[in-house]
């Protein structure tokens, strides 16, 4: 008790302080290293510790503030939030996150640096749930076996983000919606980006050093059709660039533009009847065998 | 006195807090300019000083945090592990980082700004061993030989490579690369040093480098061929933007793509029989002498 009464001063100088403009509702709450989940965690003199703490006491629709760099641990996330970890502080997380989430419901998860090398957990972000958006944006998710994981019936969009070293994905999709820019896919197990069923759009990204497929994208018998843009992208290093593999009667529809596939053994490749169209602006070359894009080329609109 | 002043309390329950939650696995440690390699790393109130230290007590595939700004010094790293100084942290660095894998290893280096022209090492980063794969990104490298010499796989993003007294990059003996939004500026010979090996160089420029901008070569010592391919770069202000020497029968082959070269010396420079291929979408002017490429290919 001795110890908390210590802390009194500068816990009542910080409750005086907020406590003029704190309304009964609070919009945020804060998340350090150094918090206690026991805490007020709406008050940023008495941050939460863990991520579950901090996921527990916010509100619908609030924002998790992280506000030093620390190991933040697994969480479940079944509500519209925002977890918001600045530059200049490692939110740190080695444990999955999961996120499950119903119609119209939105999270935003921004800002971590999750690598789940040393304990092996299957997932770092699993997204799961109907008719949900989850945005991840400036994080890195690394070690896992796949970085961030789909069900059938979500929105995923992924923007300036790494998907590294995961031993099996950087990131599946199956059957769901996704977008992805201004990413990287690095030294994943199989594939970097894994689209089995579902629709997307991939801009400005790298896919490299994976090792099966920088891309692959595929349909299973039975399953949805899978349809993938490939916008201003490199695929390169991996055994193949991109990889379309077909099972049954759903299509799979790729088209390719400004893009360059580069270094890999096969550059494109088919199994069954996918297509990977080209809009004639790219750069296939060096690779083991470059394959060829399904003709014809498309013309632009 | 003491007792009472407000941050002694405060740690002392934060410390509480780490160990009654640490497992006893962790996958992280912390380093901070005013830590001690002494202490137990894995608790975020107590980091450690060094980044040899904090290497040292990092598990394998685990990450080194870096909380506060300061001077790491040199290091020696043989096995995965990432190495993560967030914007906001200058994590300096005027010593070689030696990355020495095996084949399969996998290290990050994120945040580094790395200054070597004090002491004047060899190398900013020099990636050896038997094989694995360095990723290097938001990093400055200046003031070495060398910014990064690299015998493996190295993928570099989001990266200055400016000022060292030889090459920014040097890749050698058949390593693949990818560089990506990154700059080479004012290096003594080349920006990027390609002797042997395959890669792509995306959104990047080279600048003011002494001989050449880029140089793309082959060696008789190993007969490998080279290839790189180069798109929405740009070369200017060297003796040559691009420079291609083949030496011996293994083919020095680049292709580039909406790149501008110029206010060189020479923009297009061939040593021997090397090629330099255009898709037609590149700016080739205002060099001294612009030089042609060697042929022109459509697009895929």
């Amino acid at each position: 008790m001795g110890t908390f009464n210590r802390r009194l001063p500068i816990a009542l100088a910080v409750a005086l302080l907020f406590a003029a403009e704190a309304p009964a509702q609070i919009a945020r709450v804060f998340l350090s290293g150094t918090g206690d989940d026991l805490n007020d965690c709406s008050n940023a003199g008495t941050p939460c510790r863990s991520l579950q703490g901090a996921v527990n006491q916010c509100p619908v629709n609030g924002e998790i503030i992280v506000m030093t760099s620390g190991g933040f641990g697994t969480a479940t996330i079944s509500q519209s939030l925002t977890i918001n970890a600045p530059t200049g502080v490692v939110a740190f997380n080695a444990r999955t996150i999961t996120v499950n989430i119903g119609f119209g419901d939105l999270v935003t998860i921004r800002g971590l640096s999750m690598n789940g090398a040393v304990y092996g957990d299957t997932y770092g972000i699993d997204f799961n749930g109907s008719g949900g958006t989850l945005v991840v944006e400036n994080s890195v998710i690394a070690g896992f076996q796949v970085g961030i994981n789909t069900g059938a019936s979500v929105n995923l969009m992924v923007h300036h983000s790494e998907l590294r070293n995961n031993s099996a994905y950087g990131m599946a999709v199956g059957g769901s919606a996704v977008t992805v820019e201004d990413s990287r896919f690095e030294n994943n197990g199989q594939y970097g980006l894994y689209l089995y069923g579902g629709r997307g759009a991939v801009l400005s990204s790298v896919s490299t050093g994976n090792g099966t497929a920088d891309f692959d994208i595929r349909s299973n018998v039975g399953g949805p059709v899978a349809t993938l843009l490939i916008d201003r992208c490199i695929a390169s290093k991996s055994a193949n660039g991109i990889r379309v593999d077909q099972n049954g009667t759903a299509a799979v529809t790729v088209r390719v533009t400004n893009s360059t596939i580069t270094g890999n053994t096969t550059g494109l490749a088919y199994i069954g009847t996918g297509t990977i169209t080209s809009y004639g602006t790219n750069q296939l070359w060096s690779n083991g065998t470059d394959g060829a894009f399904t003709a014809p080329n498309a013309a632009r609109d | 006195m003491f007792a009472r002043r407000v941050l002694r309390p405060m740690l002392t329950l934060a410390v509480l807090f780490l160990a009654t939650q640490a497992p006893a696995q962790v996958a992280r440690v912390f380093l901070s300019g005013i830590g001690d390699d002494l202490n137990d790393c894995t608790n975020a109130a107590t980091p450690c000083r060094s980044l040899q230290g904090a290497v040292n007590q990092c598990p394998v595939k685990g990450e080194i945090i870096i909380t506060t700004s300061g001077g790491f010094g040199t290091a020696t790293i043989s096995k995965s592990l990432t190495v993560n100084a967030p914007s906001g942290v200058v994590a300096f660095n005027a010593r070689t980082i030696t990355v020495s894998l095996g084949y399969g290893d996998l290290v990050v280096i994120r945040g580094l700004s790395m200054n070597g022209a004090v002491f004047a090492d060899s190398y900013g980063i020099d990636f050896q061993g038997n094989g694995g794969v360095l990723v290097v990104e938001n990093s400055i490298i200046a003031g070495f030989g060398v910014g990064i010499n690299s015998a493996f796989s190295l993928t570099v993003h989001n990266c200055e490579l400016r000022n060292n007294t030889t090459s920014g990059i040097a890749s050698r003996g058949g390593a693949s690369l990818m560089i990506e939004n990154s700059r080479f500026e004012n290096n003594g010979q080349y920006g990027l040093d390609v002797a042997i090996g395959n890669g792509i160089v995306r959104n990047s420029v080279s600048t003011g480098n002494g001989t050449a901008d880029y140089n793309v070569r082959t060696t008789t010592a190993v007969n490998l061929p080279s290839n790189v391919i180069f798109d929405r770069c740009i070369a200017t202000k060297s003796a040559s933007g691009i420079r291609v020497e083949q030496v011996g029968q293994a083919a020095a082959s680049v292709r580039v793509t909406n790149s501008t070269i110029s206010d060189n010396t020479t923009g297009l420079t061939y040593v021997g029989a090397g090629t330099i291929t255009s898709y037609g979408t590149n700016h080739l002017r205002n060099n001294g002498t612009n030089g042609t490429f060697s042929s022109t290919v459509a697009r895929n």
